[in-house]
């Protein structure tokens, strides 16, 4: 084991048996699942890895396999440098866990008084936490509702909430399972950027989280592991990943009808491109051109559309997106396989 | 607030941590309840109605407060007295097993077990919290019914005695925790709290001296009535209270209630310990 990862896992696997027709208490063994097969992950100090697959694809497992909830069947793993079996008490006091959406606080008691009896369970010395709390308060903008009752806030103040309890004890390490799941799109984007500017960047926290929106992943992540059917296809930055699959740049024009032939012809000319697609709709044309050397591609078409004084037209060059590194590797879309696993 | 820092090692004292923990646990649950306030009006009242039944046919048939009958079996008549001491030791013996066996189901049908699980404390911590605080307000409760039932019935205790009654409760406070980790236990693996906890409460409020003596109690059942603290706690909390006459000495009732805490703990923590590796094992937390 090295110092450099904070999170370790060797051959990683955790099997559930499906059992099958029960007469009371006489069940029959079932089908065999693996949730987790052989994974082998290294998650640096300080970074924002992410777990990206579709529903099933056993990447809450993992992480609750991490969290000292469930017992692995085969391999070990590493957190903070503490086995998660034979130390998983100082595991558990090295992390904090957001899972289980905004029902995992108490919602008959306040934001103060929830962050304080969290604190309590995590020792956090007596000198230590009201100070704590208010700080956590303060950055979760939840002063003002300190002292009312969970119930009477609003979800996303209680997500707010969350995650100031996994952050009462100041861990190292954050695992956030889903943590954008069931929020509105605009306190999304505020989660987002909280959990990149404040915590990891600010603060340094490592963080470890499963997702299966493409664009989180993307915005947020310094490397991803693809994880499909318990398995970890690929690991890299998420540039990298989509590099790996880029066999073509797509330049997409968006021209009105009338200058639709001569910019078409132009592109046509264009001795880097490789291939033209032509999409006529009611008073714009979108000409979308491959080649495996965009951006000169794009310097000569731009050279000649100046030349006709069409300039003023819009264009981008497309990349692949990680759907698309998606199904590079499993065949099918994150969505597909969502609809697969359900 | 936060420390901007690399991984740390950490340093824990579990035993103190454990103790926090289930201290603030318990004062967790207490604040809760207190938060439902036509709970708290019942804990006073709600006792005394499960008991006044009792009294009352008793007074009907005998057409008093005293049996002759029960003086010629333990020695003293007021079966009123002899209800009360009863109604309120079993008392702990109920809300011992029902908080310890359900604590764990209302975590999770309230979402936050797996906050809970996810602390660096024993799991045990946890059920002993949660069931701490319901001693705390069993505790309430029996000084209430002691209240009323002094304005309703007369009734008075020699309460210079109460040390030594409160020391026999807490052995069998400390023997029921035990059981009640088993019964804990046991629901993780059958899953039914409400039936198993039922069951068990009425069988031993059948085969215990609650409401009649030992001796009443058919030998076949008398058996399981033995193996139960609150039996030996009942015996000896009315030999002090009420000059109540035994085949059992204080000290052997002692020794019993140190003998079955042991041995209710060794079972208990083993078999909650094996339920908590089967469910990590089988990965489910709603496995409780």
């Amino acid at each position: 084991m090295t110092d450099d990862y904070i999170i370790i896992t060797e051959n990683l696997v955790k099997r559930f048996e499906k059992r099958e027709k029960r007469f009371g208490f006489i069940s029959r063994k079932g089908k065999i699942i693996t949730a987790v097969d052989h994974v082998n992950l290294k998650v640096k100090e300080g970074e924002i890895f992410g777990i990206l697959g579709p529903n099933g694809a056993g990447k809450t497992t993992l992480i609750k396999i991490l969290a000292t909830l469930i017992l692995p069947d085969e391999g070990r793993a590493f957190v903070n440098g503490y086995d998660i079996i034979k130390e998983d008490i100082k595991v558990r006091a090295s992390i904090g866990v957001v899972t289980g959406g905004e029902r995992s606080v108490y919602w008959k008691l306040t934001p103060r008084e929830n962050l304080a009896f969290f604190a309590k369970l995590y020792n956090v010395p007596e000198s230590v936490m009201k100070k704590r709390i208010d700080y956590l308060l303060d950055i979760m903008n939840l002063k003002d509702r300190a002292d009312d009752y969970v119930e009477d806030l609003s979800t996303g103040m209680r997500m707010k909430l969350i995650l100031a309890r996994a952050l009462v004890h100041d861990p190292p390490i954050l695992m956030l399972d889903e943590p954008t799941i069931g929020l509105d799109p605009k306190f999304s984007i505020e989660i987002r950027r909280f959990i990149k500017e404040k915590l990891n960047k600010e603060l340094g926290k490592t963080i470890l989280l499963t997702t299966h929106y493409m664009h989180e992943a993307d915005y947020l992540c310094d490397r991803i592991a693809l994880m499909n059917k318990g398995k970890i296809i690929v690991v890299d930055d998420p540039m990298a990943l989509k590099l790996k699959i880029k066999k073509y740049d797509a330049i997409i024009f968006e021209v009105p009808l009338k200058y639709s032939n001569d910019v078409k012809e132009i592109v046509k000319s264009c001795e880097f491109i490789e291939n033209m697609e032509i999409e006529n709709h009611a008073r714009m044309s979108i000409i979308k051109a491959l080649s495996k050397n965009g951006f000169d591609a794009l310097d000569l078409i731009l050279d000649k559309l100046k030349g006709k004084h069409l300039s003023h037209l819009n264009f981008r060059v497309e990349n692949p997106t990680l759907e698309d590194v998606f199904i590079h590797y499993t065949g099918r879309g994150l969505e597909d396989a969502d609809e697969e696993e359900e | 607030m936060l420390m901007k820092r690399k991984s740390k090692r950490v340093d824990i004292d579990i035993k103190y941590m454990n103790i926090r923990a289930m201290l603030s646990i318990a004062k967790k649950e207490l604040i809760i309840a207190s938060r439902y306030k036509l709970q708290v009006v019942f804990w006073g009242v709600v006792p005394v109605l499960w008991v006044l039944p009792f009294i009352l046919t008793g007074i009907a048939i005998s057409g008093g407060t005293d049996s002759e009958i029960l003086e010629s079996t333990i020695g003293t008549g007021n079966f009123v007295e002899f209800i009360i001491i009863g109604a309120i030791i079993f008392s702990y013996m109920g809300s011992t097993i029902w908080v310890m066996g359900n604590a764990l189901r209302w975590e999770q049908y309230s979402g936050t077990l797996e906050s809970l699980y996810l602390a660096p404390v024993s799991r045990m911590t946890i059920l002993i919290g949660a069931t701490l605080s319901q001693t705390i307000i069993a505790t309430i409760q029996a000084i209430l019914q002691f209240l009323i039932f002094s304005f309703l019935f007369g009734v008075v205790y020699p309460f210079h005695k109460i040390v030594i009654v409160a020391f026999l409760v807490l052995l069998m406070i400390i023997g029921l925790y035990g059981f009640a980790f088993f019964i804990a236990a046991v629901i993780i693996f059958f899953k039914d709290p409400d039936v198993l906890n039922d069951f068990i409460s009425t069988f031993f409020y059948l085969v215990t001296p609650v409401n009649y003596p030992l001796e009443a109690i058919p030998i076949s059942l008398r058996i399981f009535g033995l193996i139960m603290p609150v039996t030996y706690a009942l015996i000896g909390s009315r030999m002090i209270l009420m000059s109540l006459k035994s085949s059992f000495t204080l000290e052997s009732i002692i020794f019993a209630l140190i003998i079955l805490a042991i041995v209710f703990w060794i079972v208990g923590y083993s078999t909650f310990k094996f339920a908590e590796y089967w469910t990590k094992q089988r990965g489910k937390l709603s496995a409780y």
